[in-house]
C-alpha cells in the first residue's frame, strides 16, 4: 500500500519513535503508518511497566501513548515521557477521565480510528520542530 | 407545611372528643348533625342538663330544627338561639372548618346568670386547660351581635369552637407528624434564623445526629465550609416565602462524610398566615450519583471500546489487503477474521464481559470443521477463564491457526485431524497456561518461505497480548504449536 506524501512530511523521516498500545493489531497498524511515514518503531510495548523501561532505555524523539492499557491507566508512562522531555501523541478512543494524571490530561490527542494523513499531520503538530531542532 | 388531611376533617372523632370535654366541662348536652339533620354524634349527655329537658319535657326533634337553622347560614360561623326552656337556653352552633360547614353542635346550658369569667372558668377548669389561654382565645372572637344571642351562650359557643379547632389541629399535627417520622426523607423544621426546630428519624439516618443533638443547633451546622454562603442564601429566599424546589447540594454527615442530597424548603407560616420558619426536605441522591458516575465510565468504556474495536478493523483490512494477492483473494480472508472477532466478542458477552472460557474459544473456532467422524477434532482442557482482552487475543489467534489447517494443513484433507489440548499448570511456581495444537494427517508439511500475516500475528499477539510466546514447529506430519502464558487464577474459578 502506498501513500501520497505531501510536502513537509518528510521532516518525520527518521524519528525514534516508542509504540505503547495494548492491542496488537492497533499496534501493528501504527506500526505500518509510522514505517510508511519513516520513521524507526524503536519498540512496542503493551504494559506500563515495559513502557517506563523503554522510555528510560531509548533515545526517542516521540511516542505515540495508548491511553489505557489493558485497564491500566497510562498516566505513569506520560509523566516518565515527560520527565525525559519526549513529545508525545494520545492515541485514545475516548476523552480524559478520572484518574489522569496532568500529563495525561493536557497532552495532545489523536483520535482512534484515524488514517495516515491524520497521524502525521499531529506528528507534524507534536514532533516536528524536535526534528528540526535535531537536525 | 401541614397540608390539610382529608380523613381527619371528615371524620367525627376529633371533634367527638372535644365536644366531650366541652359537655363535661360546663353540663351541657351535646349532639352533632350532619348538613342533613341526622345525627353523626351524640348525644352526650352525663349531665344535669339531660334531667333538665325531661323535666322541661325534653322535645330530641329541637335538635334536628337547630341543624337546619344552623346549616342555612353557612357562610356566618356563629350561634343560633333556637330555644329557651325554663331556665335553659339551647344554642345550636354550625361548625365550620376550613370554610365547609360540617354540620352543627347543639348545646344548652341551665345557669344563665354565671358571668362570663366564671363560665370560663369552670370551662377551663374541667377541660383541663389554663383559664388565661382560654378567655385570651375568647377575648380574641369578633364580638357577636346581642340580640341574636345570649351572652354566654356565645361565649361558649366560641370557647368550644376554639377547643375544636384546637383538638383538630392537634390530631392534624399529630398525623402530620407521624407522616413526616415515616418519611425516607429528612424533613427538618427550622425557625426565621436558621435554628432547627424538628428533626425525624430519617434526617437521624441521612446526618447520623439523633434529634437531641440536631434540635436548637443552627441548621448550618450540616453545611460544610466551603457552601456556607449557600446556607445564608437558602434563608435569605424562606425569609421572602420564596420555595426552594430539588436543589442538588452536599452536606455533612456527622462522620465527616460528604452526602450528596436533593433538597426542597418550603416556608411554613402559622395559622394566621404569618411565616414563622421553613421546612427542609432532604433526600440521599449519593446513590443516584453513584449511579450517574458509574453510567459515565461505561460510556467511556465503550466509546474506548468501539474506537479499538474500529481501528482494530481497520488495521485487519490494511494487513490483509498487503497479503492478498487479489480481492477475490482478500474476501474470505478479511470477512474470517472479522468473523473471528465477531466471536470473541458473542462470547465475551455470553459471560457478561468478565471473560472467556479458553474451551468455548477453541470449540467456536473449530466449530465448522468438526464432521461426523468424531476423532478429526479433539479439545480437551479444563476451564480456565481468560480475562476480555486475552481472550480476544486467543481467539484471533486460534482463528489464524485454523485458517491455516483449513488452506494447507490438516483440515484441508478429510482423513486430517486437530488435537487441541490444554491445561493450566505451575512452572516453577508461576501460574501458566499451556495450549498444544497438533495436526496430523494432512499433506505433508513444507516450512513456509516466508512469514505470513497468520504466524506474525500469532507470534507477535503471543508476546505482545499474553505475554508469553509461541512456537510454530512445522513438522513433516502436521504442523505443531505450542503456546505458553502467564495466568493469574481467579480463586473463585475451579478447574474442572
Amino acid at each position: 500500500m502506498t501513500y501520497a506524501m505531501p510536502a513537509g512530511r518528510d521532516a518525520l523521516a527518521g524519528l525514534r519513535v516508542l509504540v505503547v498500545e495494548d492491542e496488537l493489531l492497533v499496534a501493528m497498524l501504527v506500526e505500518e503508518m509510522l514505517q510508511e511515514l519513516g520513521c524507526k518503531v524503536v519498540q512496542t510495548t503493551s504494559t506500563v511497566e515495559e513502557s517506563i523501561a523503554a522510555v528510560r532505555q531509548h533515545h526517542l524523539d516521540g511516542a505515540l501513548l495508548d491511553g489505557n492499557l489493558s485497564g491500566e491507566n497510562s498516566s505513569p508512562v506520560a509523566d516518565e515521557l515527560l520527565g525525559h522531555a519526549v513529545p508525545f501523541l494520545l492515541v485514545t478512543g475516548y476523552g480524559g477521565r478520572d484518574g489522569d494524571s496532568p500529563a495525561l490530561k493536557m497532552a495532545p490527542r489523536l483520535k482512534k480510528p484515524f488514517d495516515i494523513d491524520e497521524l502525521a499531520d499531529r506528528m507534524l503538530d507534536v514532533f516536528g520542530c524536535r526534528q528540526a531542532r535535531a537536525n | 407545611m401541614i397540608s390539610p388531611l382529608s380523613n381527619a376533617l371528615f371524620s367525627p372523632d376529633p371533634w367527638k372528643i372535644a365536644l366531650e370535654k366541652y359537655a363535661s366541662a360546663v353540663h351541657l348536652t351535646v349532639r352533632l348533625f350532619d348538613t342533613d339533620g341526622r345525627t353523626v354524634f351524640g348525644p352526650v349527655h352525663p349531665t344535669p342538663l339531660f334531667r333538665l329537658f325531661d323535666e322541661a319535657g325534653y322535645d330530641p326533634g329541637i335538635f334536628a330544627e337547630c341543624a337546619r337553622r344552623c346549616t342555612a347560614q353557612t357562610d356566618k360561623r356563629g350561634a343560633v338561639l333556637v330555644s329557651q326552656y325554663i331556665g335553659l337556653t339551647v344554642v345550636g352552633a354550625s361548625l365550620v372548618l376550613e370554610g365547609r360547614t360540617m354540620g352543627a353542635a347543639v348545646s344548652g346550658y341551665a345557669f344563665a346568670d354565671f358571668s362570663q369569667v366564671s363560665e370560663t372558668q369552670l370551662l377551663a377548669h374541667h377541660a383541663g386547660i389554663a383559664f388565661e389561654r382560654l378567655w385570651d382565645i375568647a377575648r380574641k372572637q369578633p364580638p357577636v351581635p346581642q340580640q341574636r344571642l345570649v351572652v354566654q351562650g356565645e361565649l361558649l359557643q366560641v370557647l368550644g369552637d376554639a377547643l375544636l379547632r384546637e383538638n383538630y389541629r392537634t390530631r392534624q399535627y399529630e398525623q402530620a407528624a407521624a407522616i413526616v417520622n415515616s418519611s425516607g426523607d429528612a424533613i427538618i423544621g427550622i425557625d426565621l434564623n436558621g435554628a432547627i426546630v424538628s428533626w425525624n428519624d430519617a434526617a437521624k439516618r441521612l446526618f447520623g445526629y439523633a434529634a437531641e443533638e440536631a434540635v436548637g443547633k443552627p441548621v448550618a451546622f450540616l453545611i460544610p465550609p466551603n457552601r456556607l454562603d449557600e446556607g445564608a442564601g437558602i434563608l435569605e429566599r424562606i425569609r421572602s416565602g420564596e420555595r426552594i424546589d430539588h436543589y442538588d447540594t452536599v452536606r455533612r454527615h456527622k462522620d465527616g462524610t460528604s452526602i450528596d442530597i436533593s433538597l426542597t424548603v418550603s416556608p411554613v407560616s402559622d395559622a394566621e398566615g404569618n411565616l414563622v420558619g421553613a421546612s427542609k426536605i432532604a433526600r440521599d441522591v449519593t446513590g443516584r450519583k453513584r449511579a450517574e458516575a458509574h453510567r459515565d465510565v461505561l460510556i467511556g468504556e465503550m466509546s474506548h471500546r468501539v474506537k479499538n474495536v474500529l481501528a482494530t478493523v481497520q488495521s485487519i483490512a490494511s494487513q490483509t489487503l498487503q497479503q492478498s494477492a487479489s480481492v477475490e483473494a482478500f474476501k474470505p480472508a478479511f470477512n474470517g477474521r472479522l468473523r473471528a472477532l465477531a466471536q470473541a466478542h458473542d462470547l465475551l458477552m455470553d459471560e457478561g464481559w468478565a471473560g472467556a472460557d479458553v474451551g468455548a474459544l477453541v470449540d467456536r473456532i473449530l466449530g465448522p470443521h468438526r464432521t461426523m467422524d468424531r476423532t478429526r477434532i479433539v479439545t480437551k482442557g479444563p476451564r480456565i477463564i481468560l480475562p476480555p482482552q486475552r481472550g480476544v487475543a486467543l481467539i484471533m489467534i486460534l482463528h489464524e491457526l485454523a485458517t491455516n489447517a483449513a488452506k494447507y494443513g490438516s483440515l484441508s484433507v478429510p482423513s486430517g485431524a486437530v488435537e487441541v489440548t490444554w491445561r493450566g499448570d505451575d512452572d516453577d511456581g508461576r501460574s501458566q497456561i499451556r495450549l498444544c495444537w497438533i495436526e496430523s494427517g494432512g499433506p505433508r508439511v513444507k516450512v513456509p518461505s516466508r512469514r505470513g500475516f497468520g504466524s506474525k500475528l500469532i507470534e507477535r499477539s503471543m508476546v505482545h497480548e499474553l505475554h508469553g510466546e509461541a512456537r510454530l514447529d512445522y513438522r513433516a506430519e502436521g504442523l505443531h504449536a505450542d503456546l505458553r502464558f502467564p495466568w493469574e487464577r481467579n480463586p473463585s474459578e475451579e478447574s474442572t
